[in-house]
């Protein structure tokens, strides 16, 4: 086996995977060593990260089963847009957090948005601060650069303020960019004046967190406050202000699309899949820039004519199949349909997973992994025959047994590993 | 195991059969005595390899340090692995164990490792006779220049290797056994050749690639 992938991957990215997948959760780091069976999945996505840097948008939802790698798939690409200057963000919709709702669930789905932006120098969360931060400071090398002042020089303060407000004032043709540049300047204003508080202001209003727009006029003369129907502009808005700032754009992960499904009444689950509309409308129409979404969903949620986002017939008729795909007696995916539908992995692909997790434990515990092809096979068939039918089957119990068997065969060396993988087993 | 694969002038074939009642004699633990009382039908020390020559009287053959081979008749089946360690402490020499069973077969090895250490011990499970799985006593082309030593750890290594075969043939009987299935392809709905495989490999190569931002 060709296993090329191990040369560079540290012990801690392949214990940060090894432990995730051992409890069953994906992990945050590595998972490039371990995508096996994407290749058409990554390459649609890819293509769509190309078009968002040039200043494009892209919309996709990813659609399998509980279990089939949606999440996975996710992280996957949010770790790759991050390396590739992207400001990312994620957020697991929920029964609090949706796109809309009478209890501000919406509005609950863009605070976490923002609380959990990150980039490469700040890959967990929290980084909204540091991008404002990296803008100012980038503009203000700008001048000392380009123009030769430096802080402290009268003229210094005044040329950055230019700059600051030519990008602020550039926003202004936005749906409320007029308010997002005002905060944006106030936060500069802040900056220049060593006003912490008034700079805490500014990101509280960019977080979201401003309960009434008397409570932001008085604190940044701001008549506008984000709220459960306006959220989704002032994303559009960070995407459009995050490349002002230097980084190639916006990529927005949103898992458990499922939670609108379970939406218990009709009216809800109405309201959030005309939002879910109005939101696609608007990415493949060309409205919003630079800016990348990607939503998890099962296919009952997507699929089901009753309860899920294609009992909305607008989204139906724009998201199912077209004939020929389901037709088609080659089974051809149009990958580049706004859904990904995810098949769960062959036995074949398992097989060259099981792989890649060995040669990870090796790199773990300083070991030569010693599974044989008959082993591979041979905990397939058993883990497989475990299951009613292994077409409908998860990776994710099967993923955490062989991690158990790794640790077994690694921690005992005294036994073989025959006596741990096939002993009375059957 | 003819008798011409140890027609070389090193070896010496012991003509009479070990009584099982001289080792029962032997056993101090009741467990072992139960085993060997109810589940071993004979015992033939069948024969004696040495390094050295010219040795005339059996006395002096099996006092000579070397490899025993030893041919265990079971009534019923009882653990390669079990027997092999109630032999090995019994006997406490160099040694390989064929057991018979049912028209089948097992072999155990045992090497000492010196007085106070536990030796190494190793056996098959029961297998078919099958002339692939036979495992050469005495190689000629290997052997010629070999000592008994030496000898004594290929055959320990063969038979190591040869225990895994017969369990992962025996698991995978079982698994397809216990569920109904006879056709692998039922249970695993992809082949999986060296073609296949290099094809998923090379695309999760290639995704890595892609994937990583240099």
């Amino acid at each position: 086996m060709e296993n090329g992938f191990s040369i560079g991957v540290s012990k801690s990215v392949a214990a940060t995977v090894l432990n995730s997948l051992k409890s069953g959760v994906v992990p945050r780091a590595g998972l490039e060593y371990i995508t096996v069976g994407r290749k058409s999945e990554i390459q649609a996505l890819l293509q769509d990260v190309s078009i968002i840097e040039q200043g494009g948008a892209a919309l996709r939802f990813i659609e399998g089963t509980f279990g089939s790698g949606k999440t996975f798939l996710m992280h996957a690409l949010r770790n790759h847009v991050m390396e590739k200057n992207f400001v990312v963000t994620d957020v697991e919709l929920s029964v609090d957090k949706r796109f809309i709702g009478n209890k501000g669930q919406g509005l609950a789905a863009y605070r976490e948005l923002i609380r959990n932006m990150a980039i490469h120098a700040s890959p967990d969360n929290g980084a909204l601060q540091l991008i404002l931060d990296k803008w100012i400071g980038s503009l203000e090398n700008e001048v000392v650069q380009n123009e030769g002042l430096i802080p402290g020089h009268e003229a210094f303060d005044v040329r950055v303020s230019q700059k600051i407000y030519k990008v602020t004032s550039s926003m202004e043709e936005r749906v409320n960019g007029f308010e997002f540049g005002k905060v944006l300047a106030a936060y500069y204003k802040g900056h220049r004046a060593g006003d912490m508080k008034l700079q805490k202001k500014a990101v509280r209003w960019l977080c979201g967190e401003y309960r009434t727009r008397t409570e932001a006029k008085n604190d940044l003369g701001v008549n506008l406050i984000v709220a459960d129907d306006n959220w989704y502009e002032f994303i559009k808005l960070f995407a459009d202000f995050v490349v002002k700032a230097g980084y190639a754009g916006l990529y927005v992960c949103m898992d458990e699309l499922a939670s609108l499904y379970e939406i218990p009444s009709h009216v809800g689950r109405e309201y959030n899949y005309n939002k879910l509309l109005s939101i696609y409308n608007d990415v493949l129409q060309g409205k919003a820039s630079h800016l990348g979404l990607i939503m998890s969903v099962t296919k009952e949620a997507m699929e089901d004519q009753a309860k899920g986002i294609f009992s909305f017939e607008p989204l139906r008729s724009r998201l199912a199949d077209s004939d020929f795909e389901q037709e088609g007696s080659l089974k051809l995916r149009d990958l580049a349909s706004p859904i990904i539908k995810l098949t769960p992995l062959n036995p074949g692909e398992m097989y060259v997973l099981l792989e890649k997790l060995a040669e990870l434990h090796g790199v773990l515990y300083d070991y030569t992994p010693t599974l044989e092809h008959d082993d591979y096979i041979y905990f397939l068939k058993q883990q497989y025959s475990k299951l009613q039918n292994a077409i409908d089957s998860t990776p994710r119990d099967m993923i955490r047994n062989y991690i158990t068997l790794l640790n077994l065969i690694q921690q005992n060396r005294d036994v073989s590993k025959e006596d741990i993988l096939y002993a009375k087993r059957a | 195991m003819t008798e011409g694969r140890y027609n070389i002038p090193k070896q010496y074939k012991v003509d009479k059969g070990m009584p099982v009642d001289a080792f029962f004699q032997r056993i101090d633990n009741p467990k072992c005595r139960e085993i060997f009382k109810s589940e071993v039908e004979s015992m033939i020390w069948k024969y004696q390899m040495v390094d050295k020559k010219g040795i005339s009287n059996i006395a002096e053959l099996i006092r000579e340090r070397g490899l025993s081979v030893l041919e265990i008749s079971l009534k019923s089946k009882v653990l390669p692995d079990l027997l092999t360690e109630v032999f090995a402490d019994l006997l406490q020499r160099a040694m390989v164990l064929v057991y018979r069973c049912d028209g089948e077969m097992a072999m155990g090895a045992y090497i000492p490792m010196g007085r106070g250490a536990t030796g190494r011990i190793c056996a098959t499970d029961f297998y078919d006779y099958d002339e692939e799985r036979m495992i050469e006593l005495l190689d000629y082309e290997q052997d010629s220049d070999k000592n008994t030593d030496q000898i004594h750890k290929r055959i320990f290594a063969a038979i190591r290797q040869q225990r895994r075969v017969v369990m992962v043939d025996k698991a995978f009987e079982q698994l397809e056994k216990a569920k109904g299935r006879k056709a692998e392809g039922e249970l695993l709905p992809f082949e999986f050749n060296f073609d296949n495989l290099d094809k998923i490999r090379e695309d999760a190569d290639f995704v890595r690639t892609q994937l990583r931002v240099v």
